[in-house]
């Protein structure tokens, strides 16, 4: 009895300050903002109630749809780029024949250390149309491919999602890496003397058993496209126009830019839920035939 | 026993480093007046003829107190506001004057720190936060402190008019700035060099235009990431028709479908897409576009008077401005003289949080007034808002400050800046059109979408 008692205390002990944490940055903001979604508010003044009123007017905004589709650009693009380079750099660093592994770790990492700011700076330089380093080079190659990159109205998203995407593979890989690295080196020793190739031991033997790690890496990779907000505020301001803003964009314009608060607060619900959706989403393929998680 | 030891030593090192951290950050963001006079490289300031204002004696004003300002705090505002500052504590040496740079981001930061409750005893407002901030009671009126203050004896009469009073017929701020044109400065030298004439309406504008993109000069360098000069350029064409500009769309009374305002873009629209404007120009800052402008890679830069002295440091004698917009048909006078920019009710309010709110107004009205002091009196500031008997400039007029000061007299302001709009979901919706339409929207597509928006933000 005394040691379950015990064992009570210690549970409360050392969870209540992270729940307590929890609770008032995340948990408590999260049900205001739902709160204050049903409300028109400037923010300063007393809100008004007014129903689902910014609700209606969320979903007949054309520039709701039009950040929803750019989240999933977003994270579409995240997906494939981001897991497959971090993928194919961990079999290139798992090949026991590569010298200079703890350079090119390190290497990798470099641009997730960075400060987002200096990134997009170092970007907003690189994709300059008339004196940047892209279309330079494809001048001197002698290419027609000179490019708006950031000003051109189809193509800034992608643009801005790449930014994303160099600055981050390297958190990838380093989580893909890792979970390689904790795969036992017996599987992998009785693949090789039974003749098997580095392609196919990869393949077979390393991807299968990393489900659980993918399953983490895809959660990332989806909310982080979901989520994406720094690149855009820093390289375009949403812009040209509106045709690299994203739902936690729109969230920051309609809440400081236009001083709508609650509408803000509206467009912020939709994320929440559109994150809850993804992750039960992509939890699906991740479970194996019994129905346990990966 | 050691390594529990040794874990306390690490992770109050670690504390320790954390805190030292904090206090370096904060000492960096605000400019403590004590520290900023002698940390910063400040030119130095001469012995100044001033006009002292004759404010009443405040009880209590020998005692030490701590006054918060935010302000405009960095390049040449740093010397304006520790000018001020210095001629302030000869009144009042037992006060510590604390600045604060003042962010410029449409207010977004004043209204975040109002609702938390955190904002300085005087700040700087204009009309995008001004109401806001007065209606929820996060600053005072200032009526009584105007009236006791005798502001009118020091401000010229076109603010006291203009930028004073705001829509409540209450005043909140002591002025700050002036009624500052928004010119199209052009360097003379590329104009001269390549035989092209500066241009005097739209037809001499759009030639101009056509044989600088010849020569692969930027006909006009534009830094489309700020709302404001946007709204600027749209108004240069607007105003020949209607010199309310924007501001008349905004307030729902003229739509952009109606004939003037539809001309005026119908004309933009041409010189898109003759290429006015550098590429990535909607993504273009300040910073940027001035580069372009001074290296002379770029003919033209539309910007408030204020970048005079900036420019000329560089330009020198190679620098001009343009009396008129050139964007009316040749022969045409009408609203020549309707200029974007003017006035607004801008300047430096007193919290309701001050604690001692007379301090803080009579320091508030100082510090604006001896502001504007050293804004005339180095810069030779021609628009100064301030009666300038007794001033004296520092150095003669420059021929730019010179050349306005003539003519600016006869300009008239009607308009105002795009983000200080008070119908801020139609300033943002201009903002993203205007982006669009200089990357390729269609004139008919621009101007339905900004009469859509009318329509969704006028009550």
């Amino acid at each position: 009895m005394n040691k379950m008692l015990g064992d009570k205390k210690a549970i409360f002990l050392f969870t209540f300050p992270a729940l307590a944490l929890f609770t008032v940055f995340v948990f408590y903001p999260i049900m205001q903002t739902f709160y204050r979604s049903f409300y028109e508010w400037d923010g300063i003044n007393e809100a008004v109630f007014s129903g689902l009123d910014n609700y209606r007017e969320l979903f007949t905004d054309p520039l709701f749809y039009q950040s929803v589709a750019n989240c999933l650009i977003f994270a579409v693009i995240l997906v494939l780029f981001q897991i497959s380079a971090a993928t194919l750099l961990t079999f290139a660093l798992l090949n026991p024949r590569i010298k200079g592994k703890k350079f090119f770790r390190t290497a990798y990492f470099i641009p997730v250390v960075l400060s987002v700011t200096v990134v997009c700076q170092l970007w907003s330089a690189i994709y300059n149309p008339e004196f940047g380093l892209i279309n330079q080079v494809l001048e001197a190659l002698g290419s027609d491919l000179h490019q708006n990159w950031l000003s051109d109205m189809h193509f800034a998203i992608f643009a801005v999602t790449f930014v994303n995407v160099w600055q981050y593979t390297g958190y990838q890989f380093t989580i893909i890496y890792s979970g390689a690295r904790a795969i036992p080196e017996d599987y992998l020793e009785a693949a090789r003397i039974d003749g098997c190739t580095n392609w196919k031991m990869n393949l077979h033997i390393v991807l299968p058993l990393l489900k659980s790690t993918f399953r983490m890496c895809f959660v990332f990779a989806v909310t982080g496209g979901l989520n994406a907000y720094a690149q855009m505020n820093l390289l375009t301001k949403g812009g040209p126009g509106t045709s690299t803003y994203t739902l936690t964009y729109m969230t920051f314009r309609n809440a400081f830019t236009v001083g709508k608060f609650g509408y803000g607060c509206a467009s912020a619900v939709m994320l929440v839920i559109l994150c809850l959706a993804a992750t039960v989403i992509l939890n699906r393929p991740f479970k194996d035939r019994d129905g346990i998680m990966a | 026993m050691k390594k529990k030891i040794v874990s306390m030593l690490l992770a109050s090192a670690m504390v320790i480093s954390l805190m030292a951290c904090g206090n370096g950050s904060s000492d960096s963001e605000t400019g403590n007046a004590d520290s900023a006079e002698t940390e910063a490289d400040v030119p130095e300031t001469e012995t100044l003829d001033i006009y002292v204002p004759d404010v009443p004696e405040i009880e209590g004003s020998d005692a030490e107190a701590e006054i918060d300002i935010w302000t405009y705090y960095g390049g040449d505002n740093t010397t304006m506001a520790d000018f001020a500052v210095e001629q302030i504590k000869k009144k009042f040496p037992n006060v510590t004057i604390n600045l604060e740079a003042y962010p410029q981001d449409g207010g977004q930061t004043v209204k975040t720190r109002a609702a938390a409750g955190d904002l300085p005893d005087l700040l700087l407002v204009d009309s995008g936060t001004l109401m806001t901030l007065a209606k929820s009671g996060n600053i005072i009126p200032i009526d009584d402190y105007a009236n006791e203050f005798n502001i009118g004896n020091y401000y010229t009469d076109a603010i006291m008019e203009n930028c004073l009073v705001s829509e409540d017929g209450h005043v909140y701020q002591f002025p700050i700035g002036s009624i500052s044109p928004i010119l199209w400065y052009y360097n003379s030298q590329l104009f001269e060099d390549n035989n092209i004439k500066v241009p005097e309406n739209y037809e001499e504008l759009l030639e101009a235009v056509k044989q600088f993109r010849q020569l692969d000069i930027t006909p006009m360098s534009m830094f489309g990431k700020e709302p404001w000069p946007l709204g600027a350029f749209f108004d240069s064409f607007a105003m020949k028709n209607n010199e309310a500009g924007f501001y008349a769309l905004s307030t729902g009374e003229a739509k952009a479908s109606d004939e003037g305002y539809a001309e005026a873009v119908e004309k933009i629209k041409e010189l898109i897409d003759e290429g006015i404007f550098q590429e990535g120009s909607t993504n273009a800052d300040f910073d940027t576009a001035s580069a372009l402008f001074k290296s002379g890679k770029a003919a033209m830069i539309l910007d408030g008077s204020w970048y005079t002295s900036e420019a000329i440091a560089e330009l020198g004698e190679n620098l001009d401005i343009m009396e008129i917009y050139p964007t009316g048909e040749p022969g045409d006078t009408a609203n020549q003289y309707a200029m974007s920019g003017g006035g607004d009710t801008n300047g430096m309010a007193v919290s309701d949080s001050a604690e001692d709110k007379d301090l803080a107004a009579e320091i508030g009205f100082l510090f604006t007034y001896y502001r504007e002091v050293a804004h005339y009196e180095t810069t030779g500031l021609v628009e100064t808002p301030l009666k300038v008997e007794g001033l004296e400039l520092d150095t003669e007029l420059d021929h730019v400050s010179a050349k306005l000061q003539e003519v600016l007299p006869n300009y008239t302001f009607s308009g105002k800046f795009l983000h200080t709009l008070t119908n801020t979901e139609f300033s943002t919706t201009f903002t993203e059109e205007m982006q669009k339409f200089i990357v390729g929207e269609s004139s008919e597509d621009f101007i339905s979408n900004i009469d859509k928006c009318i329509e969704r933000t006028v009550e």
